[in-house]
């Protein structure tokens, strides 16, 4: 019996005649004394018969169509995909170049606002004609208060006393 | 391109390169046994045919990268085998009360009883084995192949393979009556 077992491990290899030759000339030597064996052997054989038994139904005539149909939709969506991903990849590389490209905008931006609303201009002769401006507000307003020698502060009684006057810097001589 | 390679391999590399024509011409030339294979092993349409559709996507998504040195049907029955094995570790299986897809026998109504009955019978059996076993089954039985071609197509080794087998006739044995 223990014979049997280990020639009954073959018999699906013998079957489909995946046995090595030897092992096949000692298994059929065996068979020839073994009753038991060949009823098994001849019930494993049996079953090629009884699977060949299923029928296979035909393939559906509208499979081609659809899965032709499936794969140009599929195609179209990878072109699509691939126009957004080289757009991706291509402003991603060029990403240091937009940065810059920014900065030097902003900066332009920067300097034409600050130019509109400076109160000082770049232009030749913009500087007296700012100091004119100021001057004449000053007195307009009377800050004349605000400068070295005030109207009646002690500084401006002793230098009228003096007779002089405070030159434009504030400074005394 | 190798002057061995042949049609089958030439329409999948034009395919690779986006001949939708040379594709259809593919699909035209397996989807026959590509069906029958998903047939066999799901016993029933609506898998078969989700499987099928699924196995020509994704070939033709794999033909850019498809080396031709390799054999296309056997680049084939990999993919197919193994979206048939994955699809039925998702699902389990639905053991039929009829074969509505199974063609007329023959004229005998007596005869188209019993064929039907150990049709039934056989579906039962082949649908209580693990995926893996089944399609062992469907690849010796239906498609002929050998050891090596099964191995091939499992993506195991032959002893692997003999080992599927004789569990698989193992177990129909006990769930066929003989």
């Amino acid at each position: 019996m223990t014979a049997c077992r280990k020639y009954r491990k073959q018999f699906s290899a013998y079957l489909d005649g995946e046995l090595p030759s030897k092992k096949q000339v000692t298994l059929s030597d065996h068979l020839a004394i073994c009753a038991a064996c060949r009823r098994e052997l001849a019930a494993l054989e049996a079953l090629g018969p009884a699977l060949s038994r299923l029928k296979v139904a035909p393939p559906p005539t509208h499979l081609t169509s659809r899965i032709v149909a499936t794969a140009r939709r599929q195609q179209a969506e990878r072109a699509s995909g691939r126009s957004v991903r080289f757009w991706l990849t291509h402003m991603q590389s060029w990403s240091w170049g937009f940065k810059a490209a920014g900065a030097a905008a902003m900066l332009v931006v920067m300097l034409y606002f600050g130019q509109l609303t400076s109160t000082r201009g770049w232009l030749p002769g913009s500087q007296d004609k700012h100091n004119t401006m100021m001057t004449a507000t000053n007195a307009a307003e009377g800050l004349e208060w605000f400068a070295p020698a005030p109207p009646g502060s002690l500084l401006s009684g002793y230098l009228a006393m003096a007779g002089q006057t405070l030159p434009s810097d504030g400074t005394h001589r | 391109m190798p002057e061995h390679v042949n049609e089958d391999e030439r329409l999948l590399l034009a395919a690779g390169r986006g001949d939708l024509e040379a594709f259809t011409d593919l699909v035209n030339r397996h989807q026959a046994w590509a069906w029958r294979i998903a047939y066999r092993f799901f016993g029933e349409s609506q898998n078969a045919e989700d499987v099928v559709q699924e196995a020509f996507l994704k070939l033709l998504q794999a033909a850019p990268r498809f080396d031709p040195r390799a054999a296309f049907r056997t680049y084939f029955y990999r993919i197919i085998t193994r979206l048939c094995l994955d699809q039925a570790r998702k699902k389990h299986p639905t053991y039929m009360d009829s074969l509505p897809d199974a063609p007329d026998p023959g004229p005998n109504a007596v005869d188209q009883i019993v064929h039907r009955e150990m049709s039934l019978a056989v579906r039962a059996a082949l649908d209580r084995l693990p995926p893996n076993q089944r399609m062992a089954i469907v690849l010796r039985y239906d498609e002929d192949l050998d050891y090596r071609g099964i191995a091939e197509a499992l993506q195991i080794s032959t002893k692997a393979v003999e080992r599927l087998l004789s569990r698989a006739r193992k177990r129909l044995r006990l769930l066929l009556p003989t």
